[in-house]
């Protein structure tokens, strides 16, 4: 079994050496890599098949992929992170699942009820919540990724274009065709933008 | 009342995309998930240490065969003193084994190889190829390098650290 590995020092990229020893076949450094990467890719994953199993298939993939090759990565073409929801891209796409469920309770609740509010605003907020998933789930693969990836995971643009494998100009316009659509489902003036 | 607890028609769409964002950094992959990655890192080593231990394994079974060679080589070299023409050392330190005919053939073809073989022999054979050894120090090897032809034959022999 992989053993436990703490996190490494802030500020220091070990990305290199970690897979330099993955390469070599060391389990602990996998266990690092996933440690440090899972969350974003599962997360995307998530987010763009709306579906538990399909995106913890999709992260699986990613890592195996990882883990048989660590050599196809290629640090100047980009962070591992992206290389990695990259191959999680492709596994969705791959499995061609039209249907976007809603996000599991068990995944999008838990800490997301706590604070100070209500039942009455924590309602009025999950509807909220709700509504905008639906609308995400209706927008086209393109614009939804690129919201995605953009406004909901805050990757830098370059990042998220890497991922979408697209140029910059066409994420930008990509996501603000989203947005449009989105608040034109919602009904939710668009007088600012997120980022 | 803030914005998120605004009814959702009327909430901009940046505060909808925000609390999104917020709550899906929460998200954390299931447990299940590493737990299947681990399996297949588990399966995967197997055959991974057994891909390295064949190319080793096979090296091994050359290396022991070469050295098995060799001491039939060594066992089987004549037990009549060479002629004592033979005993004497070229400038590279190596004594021929063959005589000079042969020694002569097997030099003449500058293309076909031969290779250079550490190895020990029992310092009594010393005698047998017309070299002075040392009676009471019969029992203790001697490092060697051999000459061998690659038709097989050893030709030639230099001591080391005598």
């Amino acid at each position: 079994m992989m053993p436990f590995v703490p996190w490494s020092r802030a500020g220091v990229d070990d990305t290199p050496a970690l897979l330099d020893k993955l390469a070599r076949g060391d389990a602990a450094a996998f266990d690092a890599l996933y440690r440090r990467e899972a969350g974003a890719v599962y997360r995307y994953a998530l987010a763009m098949a709306g579906d538990a199993a399909a995106a913890a298939d999709a992260t699986h993939d990613a890592f195996v992929a990882l883990a048989s090759r660590p050599t196809g990565f290629d640090p100047s073409r980009g962070a591992l992170g992206a290389y990695l929801a990259g191959i999680a891209r492709h596994a969705l796409l791959a499995l061609k699942r039209g249907a976007f469920d809603a996000l599991d309770d068990d995944h999008t609740e838990g800490n997301a009820a706590a604070g100070t509010a209500s039942p009455e605003d924590l309602q009025v907020r999950r509807q909220g919540r709700d509504a905008l998933w639906r609308a995400i789930r209706e927008l086209p693969w393109p614009q939804r990724e690129a919201l995605v990836l953009v406004d909901l995971q805050e990757r830098p643009y370059t990042q998220a274009a890497a991922i979408a494998g697209c140029e910059l100009n066409t994420l930008r316009t990509r996501l603000h065709r989203g947005r449009q659509r989105l608040a034109a489902r919602l009904g939710a003036p668009t007088q600012e933008s997120p980022r | 009342m803030n914005d998120l607890t605004r009814r959702p028609g009327t909430m901009p769409l940046s505060v909808l995309l925000r609390d999104a964002a917020q709550h899906l950094r929460q998200v954390q992959p299931p447990a299940a998930l590493r737990d299947r990655l681990a399996a297949h890192w588990d399966a995967s080593a197997a055959p991974r240490r057994r891909r390295w231990r064949a190319p080793l394994a096979w090296s091994g079974a050359a290396a022991c065969a070469l050295a098995l060679l060799l001491s039939l080589l060594l066992l089987t070299l004549p037990a009549t003193p060479l002629p004592q023409t033979l005993a004497v050392p070229s400038a590279s330190g190596f004594v021929p084994l063959v005589g000079p005919e042969r020694w002569r053939q097997l030099t003449a073809d500058a293309a076909t190889p031969a290779w250079l073989v550490a190895t020990e022999l029992p310092r009594e054979r010393l005698a047998t190829i017309g070299l002075p050894f040392d009676p009471a120090r019969a029992a203790e090897p001697v490092r060697a390098e051999l000459l061998m032809h690659a038709s097989g034959d050893v030709i030639a022999l230099r001591l080391l650290g005598e």
